[in-house]
């Protein structure tokens, strides 16, 4: 049985979203597009964001919603997800909160640790504060055992050297999840994760990156350098001996959650370029075509939108999984593989139904397309998503 | 509200599915397509197991129910859902229908006016006919005891189902449904086309699969080759992307249209990607994956075929529904 119908409960978590994507995301989001540069840390939209007390910082727990049946988080996380991207991804990446350092803490964390970055930071909802993920150098990517800032260690502290790149809200964030390395030779188990705060000796900022699309979102690089960190705030093995496998799997885990809700935003991307492009079309001839151009029109609306359709039912599968507790690797996977490209497809093929009018930025259409691209890239390109299908389904041996 | 499990009901029928089909098709497929019909004995043990006409509406299966029943039949032999199911799907929808074997036909070049059809349908995958359902513009017409041939040369897929030509001549039909009834009942029929390809798509690419991880070249099994894993991978995907669309689609004709259309596409692509996979002996009897590559080549043109499909999908996709807008 398959039902796609949205109850009460969803509908309501949607209708908020929706507000805030109107109000705040959408007008903030062009407003940087057309700036070129992020939206400020002192915008009032954070702090109307902050006031409407939304938080999306349970998503992904797994915590059951109410009495003993499935929880129904994850759901609701992929519609959100889905729906703010609508809006605008870049302006939904800057909004405060703790972002994707979340996970590793809650996951890791002592429950100190927890109080310290999670909860006090972002007690006063005035002033809105960040936290961010760093794991990403130039030269290590996917390939997350090869990254090279290494963490040494001197009495009660650490001592980080290396560079981070392409990291979200880097340069206002309160605090940082790094990963390091306390040996480099003994690739993923040699990785931990510290917390580093802002004003640490040794944390300094790079730039902020020019990109192709999400504007909005402030990407920057991260410098370390003789970085000294208390050992307090490293994450789960706290004397940084021997490997932390369970560790790592389990900030690995979630990837299950978190990439059905990255092929979910560009769902929403592909989705808002394809209405627009609906919009356009229905305005110029109805729904009754008069020329050969405009039939192919709705033929490529039809060709996108059944992309589009197969993309998000991948992604509220793998949701529902999560929220049924199954292991849901391979439907995360499938959706991240397939939504990115589906919607970039879609963008596209909005771009040619707008004809010239698609190019310029005052439709919309032109700013999906710039956004849209990345998805295929973070969280897990579609290539590493090949690959953890491969080894899931046909035995791909690791090679490392 | 967003579910994607099973109940208790559709599991043990899609078993019964499974069961027959492994156990009275996979065996012989080859046979009932030199045969090129299925013994008698089969067509009696799909009806006595409930299989034939589970669209009836007294059936209470949902669609995506129907889908997994007939994927299942279709791994097995692609040709089973035609040949052993006397009034298909389009049938078991408008009910009130001739005894014996009919078949729903979208054929563009028909010509129906006054009470007659005139034109002539090139193949049907049938062994006999009672009578016969165009879709037509104007509704649903019913032609009884249709004049039929066998087909003189043989049709490249779903050869077990049999295989007839019909020559309409102001041959008498009557209208037996609007057009709402026509389009409720070329839907349904997508929607077995569409299942009966992704679950012969599966079914090659499972073959592939499998292929890929016991066949070795340059010292390591196929599949685990890069550019070989990244297609099986991408397979895998597409096949459940098609068959969530079309389990998506129910309800809505446009939206049925575009999903079938889409089954088509991609069953076609991962059927000869899994040839390519075996090489030079998937092109061979030996393995059935050039029959799955065959039969779905044949199954994508019943119903008017995909580009109808795109065509009826493209008349209606501005007003397909949206669960996150129909939310508002």
């Amino acid at each position: 049985m398959i039902d796609t119908t949205l109850d009460a409960g969803f509908t309501n978590v949607l209708m908020m979203i929706r507000e805030v994507g109107k109000t705040m995301l959408r007008p903030a989001g062009l407003e940087a597009d057309r700036s070129g540069s992020p939206i400020p840390e002192d915008h009032p939209m954070f702090v109307a964001f902050n006031r409407t007390g939304l938080s999306f910082g349970a998503v992904g727990t797994g915590k059951h919603s109410s009495g003993d049946g499935p929880s129904r988080v994850n759901r609701a996380a992929i519609l959100a997800a889905e729906e703010m991207a609508y809006w605008d991804q870049g302006a939904c990446m800057s909004l405060p909160g703790p972002g994707l350092g979340a996970p590793p803490i809650r996951i890791l964390g002592t429950e100190d640790q927890k109080q310290r970055f999670l909860v006090d930071p972002f007690a006063d909802k005035s002033k809105p504060a960040w936290g961010a993920y760093a794991t990403t150098e130039a030269a290590a990517g996917s390939d997350v055992a090869r990254i090279r800032t290494t963490a040494r260690k001197e009495g009660d502290h650490y001592i980080l050297d290396g560079d981070k790149m392409f990291i979200t809200n880097g340069a206002r964030a309160s605090w940082v999840v790094v990963f390091a390395t306390v040996d480099p030779e003994a690739g993923r188990a040699g990785q931990r994760a510290f917390v580093v705060e802002k004003g640490t000796p040794g944390f300094t900022l790079g730039r902020i990156e020019k990109k192709m699309g999400l504007t909005a979102s402030e990407t920057a690089t991260l410098f370390f350098e003789n970085c000294r960190v208390h050992e307090d705030n490293i994450l789960g093995s706290k004397n940084g001996k021997g490997s932390d496998k369970a560790g790592f799997k389990a900030a690995m885990s979630t990837f299950d959650i978190t990439r059905p809700m990255v092929a979910a935003m560009a769902v929403g991307i592909g989705r808002c370029a394809w209405e627009r492009a609906a919009e356009i079309a229905r305005d110029a001839f109805g729904d009754k075509p008069s020329n050969p151009l405009e039939q192919k029109m709705l033929e490529r609306l039809a060709f996108a939108r059944r992309r589009l359709d197969a993309a998000r039912m991948l992604c509220w599968r793998a949701a529902w999984k999560m929220d049924h507790r199954e292991n849901n690797t391979v439907e995360a996977s499938m959706a991240k593989v397939y939504a990115p490209p589906a919607a970039l497809l879609t963008t596209q093929l909005a771009m040619d139904v707008c004809g010239l009018a698609g190019v310029r930025n005052d439709l919309l259409v032109e700013k999906c397309f710039r956004d849209v691209k990345v998805f295929d890239i973070f969280e897990g390109t579609g290539e590493v998503q090949r690959i953890v299908l491969a080894r899931r389904l046909f035995g791909y041996p690791r090679t490392h | 509200m967003i579910e994607f499990g099973t109940t208790e009901e559709e599991q043990l029928f899609t078993e019964t599915a499974v069961r027959f089909g492994d156990e009275q098709l996979r065996g012989d497929e080859r046979e009932h397509e030199k045969a090129r019909q299925y013994p008698e004995t089969l067509h009696k043990l799909f009806a006595e197991l409930g299989l034939a006409g589970i669209n009836k509406k007294d059936a209470g299966l949902q669609a995506s129910h129907r889908i997994a029943v007939w994927s299942a039949l279709a791994a097995a032999d692609p040709s089973a859902p035609f040949g052993l199911d006397p009034i298909g799907p389009g049938g078991a929808l408008l009910g009130d229908l001739p005894d014996g074997m009919g078949f729903v036909v979208v054929e563009p070049g028909l010509e129906v006016a006054d009470g007659l059809a005139t034109g002539t349908i090139a193949w049907i995958p049938r062994v006999r006919l009672d009578w016969l359902l165009l879709i037509h513009k104007d509704g649903l017409h019913l032609v009884r005891q249709p004049p039929w041939e066998p087909l003189t040369s043989r049709p490249c897929g779903l050869q077990a189902s049999g295989g007839l030509e019909v020559a309409l001549d102001e041959t008498p039909c009557e209208l037996v449904g609007g057009q709402d009834m026509a389009a409720a009942v070329l839907a349904e029929c997508r929607l077995l086309a569409g299942s009966v390809m992704l679950g012969a798509a599966r079914d090659a690419h499972d073959a592939a699969a499998q292929y890929g991880q016991e066949r070795v070249a340059f010292g390591k099994p196929i599949a685990h080759h890069q550019g070989l894993a990244f297609q099986l991978a991408d397979s895998a995907t597409d096949l459940d992307a098609a068959q969530l669309l079309l389990e998506a689609s129910q309800g809505h004709p446009g939206m049925v249209a575009n999903a079938h259309a889409h089954s088509c596409e991609v069953a076609q692509r991962i059927c000869e990607r899994a040839v390519q996979v075996l090489g030079g002996h998937g092109y061979l009897y030996d393995h059935r994956v050039e029959k799955r590559m065959r039969d779905v080549r044949a199954t994508a043109s019943l119903y008017g075929g995909s580009m109808l499909s795109e065509l009826d999908a493209a008349a209606s996709v501005l007003d397909f529904p949206d669960p996150l807008e129909m939310a508002s």
